[in-house]
């Protein structure tokens, strides 16, 4: 009696495809790396302008770093660095030929978000050494006096003034 | 065994379904490069940082791939949380080239796929970062693996 | 800002208080300048290298940037600042003149990032070493006022603020090596501080960028205390250090400074790893 063909070549069929299905070589998956490397930055923010409000001729106006319109700079890296701060500043500001005069420049540096209770500075090219506070920020208020003479003329005065951070 | 039964249980094996139907292999790793804290940095798949697969198959291929995603990397500090838009994964069948052409979709979601033997498809993820200002610098890493399931 | 009609028909006193209210100048709006990084490295292989700058304020921003010779020292107290020179010396390792960037300045607009693009072209057989510069971020965002009530003297006054980042660029040529040497820790206790000084100095050609790392530890070796201070010594350093002792009993701690190659705010990748050192001394507080 002869054997019918067919589980034969059924059998074969099957083998070579369980060959081809089991995973022997071939790969079904792979793996990609992901990589980021974090720096930290740092960041100056200037807050708030020095606003004098309304000044008339012969009037001395004062802006105490306390006061509402101190600028106000936020200084953020990383905790317990090192920074120094300078300033120029200008002695005058100018509206065509006519000068009005800015002095008496007061700071305060401090390593939480208020203008008291920190370390009070004279803003100039000198440099200030202070340390970013334990989150990393440090606060810098800055206030100054507007001095029109009796006879200053109207106009609009303009002027600059630059605050430089330096990291080591 | 019966010799039939070996041959029926050869065959079922074979119908199973077994995840088998195609070679993958890596072709490049997603790479954030040096981002900074205290800001989003995203990777778009089409970006010569994303990563990328070629699926081969054996013989032609009706089946299905899929991701398993991190969703944090390891680093120095503490873990950092990575994300995925709808838009950010791609796929494109023959073309290395994501840009011109393929269809775009959501990484997390298993994708169906139908190659005859010669056609490639080629695969590609971005992805977003946003480290907080606080993150330790560093190094943070994480493993993306696309697995391919096909079906005879 | 137009002035309401009706005002005018409101009696003096009332109308130059609306008029205040009206024409005083809102306060400036954040200007927020980051830069990716503290430090910039190159090394001669590619003699270029890129700084990030990101605008996250809600004003558009200007930008320049350029480059100066200058490194840390420390005062006779202690506290760092960046010596400057008006005149080079050949003899100096200034990188400052070779630095290009592309662009050197620019616009970036509210919360966007752009980034400069840095090429060193330095003179030719260069010997191995490091060279350095400083790298200044200015930005200027817009004028601001600083009176605005239009009186009848019609003064108004403004500033315009600008706000530079000085940060440190390393020039790396060949074999570039580093390392500290720490010498003469002392403190004294100043209230509720130790204060302590040290002193470092460089070896190996290149600068030691890391951190010291102060403890104070009690007779049984638990840290009582611990100061980590971000720093580079290019030359010389005598940083001064304070640790927190109130609350702790009188009596004998050892004070140890460690100086480590890494910071806390850098990926180790920007920095060259040396074998860290240390010194102790012991202090009696009262």
């Amino acid at each position: 009696m002869s054997r019918s063909p067919w589980p034969t070549r059924l059998a074969l069929s099957a083998i070579a495809l369980s060959i081809v299905a089991l995973p022997g070589h071939a790969q079904n998956n792979a793996s990609a790396s992901v990589t980021a490397t974090v720096q930290q930055p740092i960041t100056v923010t200037k807050n708030n302008d020095l606003s004098f409000g309304s000044v008339f001729p012969g009037v001395n106006k004062a802006i105490g770093v306390t006061a509402g319109g101190a600028a106000k700079f936020t200084v953020a890296g990383q905790a317990s660095t090192p920074v120094n701060l300078t300033f120029t500043l200008p002695a005058t500001i100018a509206s065509g030929g006519n000068n009005l005069t800015i002095n008496s420049w007061t700071g305060q540096y401090n390593t939480v978000d208020a203008p008291t209770g920190g370390t009070t500075f004279t803003p100039s090219t000198s440099a200030t050494s202070a340390t970013l506070a334990s989150d990393g920020a440090l606060y810098v208020y800055v206030g100054a006096t507007a001095a029109p003479t009796a006879g200053q003329a109207a106009g609009s005065y303009s002027g600059s003034m630059t605050m430089t951070v330096v990291y080591f | 065994m019966s010799r039939r039964r070996v041959i029926l249980v050869l065959f079922g094996f074979a119908l199973s379904g077994q995840p088998v139907a195609g070679q993958v292999t890596t072709l490049h790793n997603l790479t954030f490069g040096t981002i900074t804290s205290g800001t989003t940095t995203h990777v778009v798949y089409t970006s010569s940082s994303a990563a990328q697969w070629q699926i081969h198959p054996t013989l032609g291929l009706t089946g299905t791939f899929q991701f398993t995603l991190p969703t944090t990397l390891s680093g120095p500090g503490a873990s950092l949380s990575i994300t995925y838009s709808s838009s950010d994964g791609h796929w494109r069948a023959n073309t290395n080239n994501p840009s011109t052409g393929g269809t775009t979709f959501d990484p997390h979601n298993t994708q169906s796929i139908a190659l005859v033997l010669s056609q490639n498809v080629y695969v590609w993820l971005g992805a977003s970062v946003s480290p907080p200002l606080n993150q330790k610098p560093g190094t943070y890493t994480g493993t993306v693996v696309l697995t391919v399931t096909g079906l005879l | 800002m137009p002035v309401p009609r009706g005002l005018f028909m409101l009696r003096s006193p009332i109308r130059a208080a609306l008029l205040a209210l009206l024409l005083v100048p809102a306060r400036g709006f954040a200007q927020s300048l980051m830069v990716a990084s503290p430090i910039v490295t190159i090394d001669d292989r590619t003699r270029t290298g890129l700084v990030v700058l990101i605008n996250d304020g809600i004003v558009p921003m200007e930008a320049s940037i350029s480059t100066f010779y200058g490194y840390p020292v420390t005062d006779s107290l202690g506290r760092m600042y960046l010596r400057t020179f008006t005149d080079l010396a050949d003899t100096m390792p200034s990188a400052a003149a070779w630095v290009q960037c592309f662009p050197r300045r620019l616009h970036i607009e509210p919360k966007s990032r752009a980034t400069v693009r840095l090429l060193v072209t330095p003179p030719a057989n260069l010997a191995s070493g490091e060279y350095w510069a400083r790298l200044v971020v200015a930005t200027k965002g817009g004028q601001i006022s600083l009176g605005g009530l239009p009186d009848s003297s019609g003064i108004e006054a403004k500033l315009d603020i600008e706000v530079r980042s000085v940060v440190g660029l390393f020039y790396r040529v060949g074999a570039v090596k580093t390392g500290v040497a720490l010498a003469n820790l002392r403190s004294t206790e100043q209230g509720d501080s130790l204060v302590g000084r040290v002193a470092l100095t460089r070896q190996g050609n290149a600068a030691f960028v890391g951190s010291i790392k102060a403890q104070l530890r009690d007779t049984i070796g638990n840290v009582r205390a611990e100061r980590l201070l971000p720093l580079g010594v290019y030359y010389t350093l005598e940083p001064r250090f304070s640790l927190p002792v109130a609350g702790l009993p009188p009596g004998r701690y050892a004070l140890t400074v460690e100086a480590l190659s890494n910071r806390p705010d850098l990926p180790s990748n920007l920095l060259l790893s040396t074998v860290p050192v240390q010194t102790s001394v012991e202090v009696r507080l009262e």
